[in-house]
């Protein structure tokens, strides 16, 4: 006997889409994230603009205000009720560039890599996951062969070419050769998906209904997998924003004049005694980026595993009986 | 352990002492027999006003409600009634095995110790050495990396505080207690080299290992045969007169309790709808439930006075035909190619329901799953609806199956689990290149045809029932008209009274459709009722087969007399019969 027997048959009938979002909107750190993470991008999109269009904020990233506010100084201050913002709330660099403008600048950029990374490394690694793991024997092996060759490719190596030879000054550049290169982790869980999946009975219902290899990769088993797929990708974005910070660090990245919350931070490292607060913003945003996907991706995680069930808390439970128990009484 | 070990010995001496209603400690060792000192007719177990509830979507939703009974030592008492009528939750609560999110009130006194609410340290001292439990499964309930001895041994080491060699004395004792042959050799066997009735028989030698003053026995035969089924159950019986404790069985089918037990308990949405003797719940039920469930266990040979031998013309032509038809499942990694079916002939005209009828590993569903495609014909000839499904090109094939489709075993498993059923329904036909105007009527009338109301559309296959599932499968094939339809045991993973509906429906459909059918199953009584022919299968060939009524009133072959006579009777006394009939 099951618990999902007592559930009314007639009830409502709810689309998976539906119990997914149920069970996330009941994860708070996720829920939290989710709405920091929206209003972070808002921020980061709006206040300088992007490409054509002007934002907001009265500096742009390479302006230079000859006149130093406060020795350089963030003015972002609490008065007691609300902030004051002042004339440079990030402070300035040492030729008097607005921090926070170019932290806007930085994390446009390293939004749009992890983005870019992101959509590629998941369509690579489930078109290589699905093929691999729903045809087996040599398919499989090629592929398989092939995603461990990749794996050997030291990242760093291949980024550090890049950004020498483009000169680091194309992000998108940036975005798609990190996402060609970070499939294979999520081939890997795709893969194993598929195997499990396709010895499932309603694989051999489709193949007996006609339905060809295609339609069972992509229409059959592809919605029983997107959970992991989900899951994995929003992981993996968060794993992009800080190698891109990493790279950019290092100085394989985006560099100079082009700016990201990594070069930012190299850019700046000379001044860390004594201007701290250009480290601050920019890795102030990476944490906001990896922070939040991250819980987002856990949320994701247990809203699509069943298995992932809530047991309620023994108080909770103590509470509804003796309420139970006092409508009965009461009757 | 140790204090425990120090006076097991001294606790021996006294044990004959021990009288019915003081509680013996756990560290007597047991000898074969009543060493639990409760006397035949002594009431073990007493539940009084049980309720249990489960806490789901914020609130406590009642599992089984004022459950009382009383169990004697020496008797067997069946609970019996269909998937969540609490059955099992009310007996699991009672030794304490109850979800976290479970809850028990009332009382069950085992042997005059209140049970609920004992708290869980207290709980172990109880299982094992005072309740022992057979669980459905023996291959899930039992460490796949230990030794079935080990097992055992542990169960007695830890409860009685046994010398290792002593231990293993005992649980050789024991295994050839419950009938397993060479129990010396078997002792140091994995479960996964016994087979399914011997790894259950070794599951109850565990369960008896303390000698249980009560034993719970949970749907001990549903994932076996019925010829094991009939050993089991035979075992189980037996035990009850030669070890004294009180056996509670726990089931959904009336056929498996008819000779087996004392009194019945039958319940339903969670309470006791009646209880009474065995002979009276079989000859004289009184709830209107009680009768629905008697009446949805097929009997055996109850349908044969209203089959009509030539219902199908003998000229109709052949939609399905196989000589010499031999099947093997390639080669896996490195587990061997393995020769499934080795040569049958069997033919099935238009319109004709025949019968693959065979235990598990005899090869049915591998014929059933040929005809269809989905395994290649190693030899022989296998042509369906006229064409030769040998060495079939993949678009002869795709074409090919516009005119046959399959029916699977489990519906939970062979609907794709993130497509509304509508959708499910429509891909035959979407695949096969109708509009979607087509389509949605089509599915329409599919739904009204298996019962289903239309609203049901946009629903998953998690919020359906195993029988309204089923319907969507059976919806499904027959979405396109099919000339043959492959039936590979439809109704095994439903409860006995919806199995009934399933059919019936499956009957009326077959009559209007026409369609001809290879309906594969374990159960006899389910392939008497629907079948024109029976075919039977041992070991990948067909042993037997002819009309229904030959193969159930005159079988030739003493495999199948064996299958037919494992059939459980909903009917103690033709039950005792029968048995009296094979043992002689």
């Amino acid at each position: 006997m099951s618990i999902e027997n007592m559930t009314p048959v007639d009830a409502e009938g709810l689309s998976l889409g539906k119990i997914v979002w149920g069970r996330f909107v009941r994860h708070k750190a996720a829920m939290i994230s989710a709405v920091v993470l929206v209003v972070t991008i808002i921020i980061v999109l709006t206040s300088i603009g992007v490409g054509p269009v002007p934002g907001w904020w009265k500096w742009t990233p390479t302006e230079i205000d000859p006149n130093i506010v406060n020795g350089g100084h963030p003015t972002l201050a609490w008065d007691g009720w609300w902030f004051t913002v002042g004339e440079h709330p990030f402070g300035q660099d040492q030729i008097g560039r607005d921090v926070f403008a170019r932290t806007m600048r930085g994390a446009q950029v390293s939004l749009l890599v992890m983005v870019l990374m992101g959509v590629i490394a998941t369509f690579v690694g489930v078109v290589i996951g699905a093929f691999s793991g729903f045809y087996r024997g040599r398919t499989d092996f090629i592929l398989q062969r092939g995603t461990e060759v990749v794996i050997a490719i030291p990242t760093i190596v291949v980024t550090a070419v890049i950004g020498h030879k483009y000169g680091g000054q194309n992000p998108a550049l940036f975005g798609i050769v990190l996402g060609l290169l970070l499939w294979p982790g999520l081939t890997r869980l795709v893969r194993a998906e598929y195997l499990s999946l396709r010895e499932r009975e309603f694989v051999d219902a489709a193949r007996v209904a006609g339905a060809s290899d295609r339609a069972i990769m992509f229409r059959h088993i592809l919605p029983n997998a997107i959970g992991v797929i989900i899951v994995n990708a929003t992981l993996l974005m968060a794993t992009a924003t800080i190698l891109e910070a990493a790279l950019s660090y290092l100085g394989f990245g985006i560099q100079p004049p082009n700016v990201s919350l990594g070069q930012l931070i190299n850019e700046y490292q000379t001044s860390f005694s004594t201007r701290p607060w250009l480290f601050w913003w920019p890795g102030f945003f990476i944490i906001i980026y990896a922070l939040t996907i991250n819980l987002i991706g856990d949320g994701l995680r247990d809203a699509f595993d069943p298995r992932q069930r809530r047991i309620p808390k023994t108080k909770e439970m103590t509470k509804k009986a003796i309420a139970k128990v006092e409508t009965e009484v009461a009757q | 352990m140790s204090p425990r070990k120090k006076t097991a010995d001294a606790q021996a001496a006294e044990a004959h002492e021990v009288t019915p209603e003081s509680v013996p400690e756990a560290g007597e060792v047991p000898v074969l027999g009543a060493s639990h000192a409760v006397q035949v007719g002594d009431v073990v177990l007493d539940v009084e006003g049980l309720n249990v509830d489960f806490y789901v979507d914020g609130t406590w939703v009642p599992a089984a409600i004022d459950v009382s009974y009383q169990v004697k030592a020496g008797e067997v008492v069946a609970i019996v009634g269909e998937s969540g009528s609490g059955k099992t939750q009310s007996s699991m609560s009672i030794i304490g095995l109850l979800p976290r999110n479970g809850r028990a009130s009332g009382s069950a006194k085992l042997r005059g110790r209140e049970l609920v609410g004992l708290p869980q340290r207290k709980l172990t001292s109880v299982r094992g050495p005072e309740v022992g439990v057979i669980f459905q499964e023996p291959m899930t309930a039992m460490n796949p990396v230990l030794t079935v001895g080990f097992q055992i041994v542990e169960v007695l080491r830890e409860h009685t505080g046994m010398r290792p060699e002593d231990a293993k004395e005992r649980a050789i004792e024991l295994l050839r207690l419950v009938e397993i042959p060479e129990p010396e050799r078997r002792f140091d066997s994995y479960p996964h080299q016994l087979s399914g009735g011997q790894r259950q028989r070794a599951m109850i030698a565990q369960a008896l290992a303390c000698d249980p003053a009560l034993l719970f026995a949970d749907e001990p035969t549903t994932a076996l045969d019925v010829t094991v089924q009939a050993e089991i159950l035979d075992l189980i019986r037996d035990l009850k007169t030669r070890i004294n404790a009180g056996i509670v069985l726990i089931t959904h089918d009336m056929g498996v309790v008819a000779d087996m037990s004392d009194r019945i308990i039958v319940m339903k949405d969670g309470r006791i709808v009646e209880e009474g003797t065995s002979s009276d719940i079989f000859t004289k039920p009184q709830h209107e439930y009680t009768k629905a469930l008697l009446s949805a266990v097929p009997h055996l040979g109850s349908t044969l006075a209203t089959k009509d031998p030539n219902r199908v013309p003998q000229e109709a032509s052949p939609v399905f035909e196989a000589k010499g038809l031999v099947i093997d499942y390639p080669k896996q990694g490195r587990s061997p190619a393995f020769r499934a079916v080795k040569g049958i002939d069997l033919v099935i005209r238009a319109g004709e329901i025949v019968s693959l009828v065979g235990e598990s590993g005899s090869g049915k569903t591998t014929v059933g799953r040929a005809a269809v495609g989905l395994l290649p014909v190693a030899e022989g000839e296998l042509s369906v609806v006229g064409t030769n499904m040998k060495g079939i090109a993949k678009h002869d094939l795709a074409e090919l199956r516009k005119q046959f489709s399959i029916v699977f075993q489990d519906p939970g498993s062979s609907l794709n689990p993130r497509w509304p059923i509508g959708q499910s329904i429509a891909e035959p036909m979407q695949l096969a290149g109708w509009d979607k105007e087509r389509r949605t009527a089509r599915v329409s009338e599919l739904m009204d045809q298996v019962e289903l109301p239309r609203s049901f559309r946009n629903r998953y296959p998690h919020e359906l029932s195993g029988g309204q599932r089923q319907r969507v499968g059976i919806a499904r094939a027959l979405a396109l008209e099919p000339t043959l339809l492959i039936a590979d045991e439809p109704t095994s993973a439903l409860d006995v009274s919806v199995q009934a509906r399933v059919l019936e429906i499956f009957t009326d459909l077959q009559r209007q459709h026409g369609f001809g059918c290879l309906f594969v199953s374990h159960d006899l009584a389910v392939v008497e009722q629907l079948s024109d022919r029976i075919a039977v299968m041992k070991d990948g060939l067909i042993v037997e087969q002819g009309t229904t009524a030959q193969i159930i009133q005159n079988p030739k072959d003493p495999y199948t007399q064996k299958l037919i006579a494992a059939v459980p009777v909903p009917d103690p006394a033709e039950q005792e019969r029968r048995r009296a009939a094979a043992n002689a």
